[in-house]
């Protein structure tokens, strides 16, 4: 059990405990992942009734860590001492931004400029869209969902359907050829439409909500998002996921973040029910926004500190 | 709090599977008389087909009993059978202050999950994808899922306070009969305050009986606030449009942009 990144760590704490949310988390001892190979395989994967790879079952996402930054991993250095993190578990393991290059999200300069402003709010918010959407227990879309949790993959005739234990979220992904919902209908999770290129699954999401950040560092795009995912099974127990992010209004070029999802090998695996916005309190974290920034404690979100 | 379960459980293995599903005496009840004479098309591995995208055409997310109608309420013949929810005598006030209340009291007016059977019987749609080992329903509301585990694996030990409880199904002849516990106290069957304790045990019945429709059965007991079983029945039909796919109601999104733009 690991505690969730809930922003202001600045109030008493006492304070800070009325509001602390729990998260599942990966067990512990996990085998490292390796990062895929893009290149084809000659491995001939088993398949389903209509003649595709088959991916059933339960799926350990991507690395976690990446959910809070997708650049810079976990965590601020407030976050590390209070989870006991040791150097292992902070940063990622390896970039998950293979392209471009330097791993980092190729933002418009206004667009950089609002990005820093969400790292300024968000230990201290005083606004709903201060704290980051994994925080109001809202869909996270594609492809953030796929590296927040485990996820469980289910494929029938003519779609996809992807579970995630993360607030109950789920997709379908239609491979029946259909056109995507008309352009003023904007959905948390986007909207998903697959087909199969070889032994790959391509799904191609659009109609995006722009209140949906792909990180805690609030990393944000615009409703004119749009993201093309790639899902290869590799071996029996690893699907190599690439996600093509393009949105010509917030970052200056197409972007690809590349990572492993592992096959959970537990016998009798179950989700549980993740009820998060039941127990969540969001007024408790404005009010404790409102104080901090009262105090003089708004601050840029960092993690120098921890390198 | 969020409910912070690590999500890896184990079955306890040597549990009988069947013996709680089998040994109520509801669970042997026959689906209901409109259900009985279609025979309904297979899914590859054998089981009737139930899927695709259903919703019902009722006022029960109102009123599971005949009301009239009031102002943005359509009037409604009830789903509960013989239209008497046998209450205990204390329960029956308490259904009578959360009336009284209900337009703050109802747990649904905070987008909380709305437990089963409610959750059915939302205008939304909902979606039923079948497996040989499991049934799976997405439901458009609050992106809720179920899974109903058709492996004879048994409910887990508990009690476990879940907002849709816990579903394990099996099939008697061309039905899906589900069997639900480990429910909290926390959600209502309607707007009209009806109610329910931890301990309640839902069993649900899914028979297809035509091309478009199925009849969806229900039995509710709960020997904290009922003095026996009872039951509604209701038909599903099918979303016929071109091109039907669930979207999203993501209520405490949009309340919380409310609240805050109020503010």
């Amino acid at each position: 059990m690991r505690i969730r990144f809930v922003g202001s760590m600045i109030v008493v704490a006492a304070v800070v405990a009325t509001f602390l949310v729990l998260a599942p988390i990966p067990a512990a001892g996990q085998p490292p992942r390796a990062q895929p190979e893009t290149a084809a395989t000659t491995w001939n994967p088993p398949r389903t009734r209509d003649g595709h790879p088959d991916m059933q079952g339960y799926w350990d996402g991507g690395p976690v860590n990446a959910s809070h930054s997708i650049e810079d991993g976990c965590c601020d250095p407030i976050h590390a001492r209070m989870q006991s993190r040791g150097p292992e578990r902070l940063g990622l393991p390896e970039p998950i931004i293979v392209d471009p290059p330097d791993g980092r999200i190729p933002y418009q300069p206004w667009a950089a400029a609002r990005r820093t402003e969400h790292l300024f709010n968000m230990e201290t918010p005083t606004r709903l869209e201060h704290i980051e959407p994994e925080d109001r227990c809202l869909l996270l879309g594609a492809p953030r969902s796929n590296y927040r949790g485990d996820l469980q993959i289910r494929q029938g005739a003519g779609q996809v359907a992807i579970l995630y234990e993360w607030t109950h979220a789920y997709r379908v992904i239609p491979t029946d050829g259909r056109p995507h919902i008309g352009a003023d209908i904007h959905l948390f999770n986007g909207d998903s439409r697959g087909r199969w290129e070889g032994d790959t699954l391509v799904v191609d999401v659009t109609n995006f909500d722009d209140r949906v950040w792909l990180d805690s560092h609030g990393s944000f795009y615009s409703e004119a998002l749009h993201v093309v995912e790639r899902w290869t099974l590799v071996d029996a127990d690893t699907i190599n996921y690439e996600a093509t992010i393009e949105d010509p209004a917030v970052f200056t070029s197409p972007w690809t973040m590349r990572f492993a999802i592992t096959r959970i090998l537990q016998d009798g695996y179950e989700f549980f029910e993740e009820a998060c916005y039941e127990g969540n309190r969001t007024e408790h974290r404005l009010a404790a926004g409102r104080l901090a920034v009262a105090a003089g404690e708004r601050r840029l979100h960092t993690h120098e500190e921890s390198k | 709090m969020t409910t912070g379960f690590s999500g890896r459980m184990r079955r306890p293995a040597a549990v009988a599977a069947l013996t709680l599903l089998l040994s109520t005496p509801a669970a042997a009840q026959a689906p209901s008389e409109a259900a009985r004479a279609y025979t309904p098309p297979r899914t590859s591995d054998g089981q009737p087909d139930l899927q695709g995208i259903w919703q019902v055409l009722n006022t029960a997310a109102w009123d599971i009993q005949d009301h009239p109608a009031q102002l943005g309420i359509p009037a409604g013949q009830g789903v509960v059978e013989g239209n008497e929810i046998p209450y205990q005598p204390w329960a029956l006030a308490q259904k009578q202050e959360n009336y009284d209340s209900r337009l703050t009291a109802d747990p649904a007016t905070k987008c909380y999950m709305p437990g089963v059977p409610r959750i059915t019987y939302l205008p939304y749609p909902f979606q039923i994808l079948q497996f040989p080992d499991r049934v799976l329903i997405l439901y458009e509301y609050i992106h809720v899922t179920r899974t109903i585990y058709t492996d004879g694996s048994p409910h887990p030990d508990g009690h476990i306070d879940f907002w849709m409880g816990d579903s394990r199904g099996h099939w008697e002849g061309d039905t899906l009969v589900v069997d639900l516990i480990h429910f909290n106290d926390q959600t209502w069957f309607d707007r009209a305050g009806n109610f329910h304790s931890a301990a309640l045990h839902v069993i649900e019945r899914y028979t297809r009986n035509g091309p478009d429709h199925i009849t969806y059965d229900v039995t509710i007991e709960d020997p904290e606030v009922f003095t026996r079983p009872w039951k509604m029945s209701m038909p599903l039909y099918r979303r016929q449009e071109e091109n039907i796919q669930l979207l999203e109601y993501e209520c405490y999104a949009y309340a919380e942009t409310q609240a805050t733009t109020a503010r």
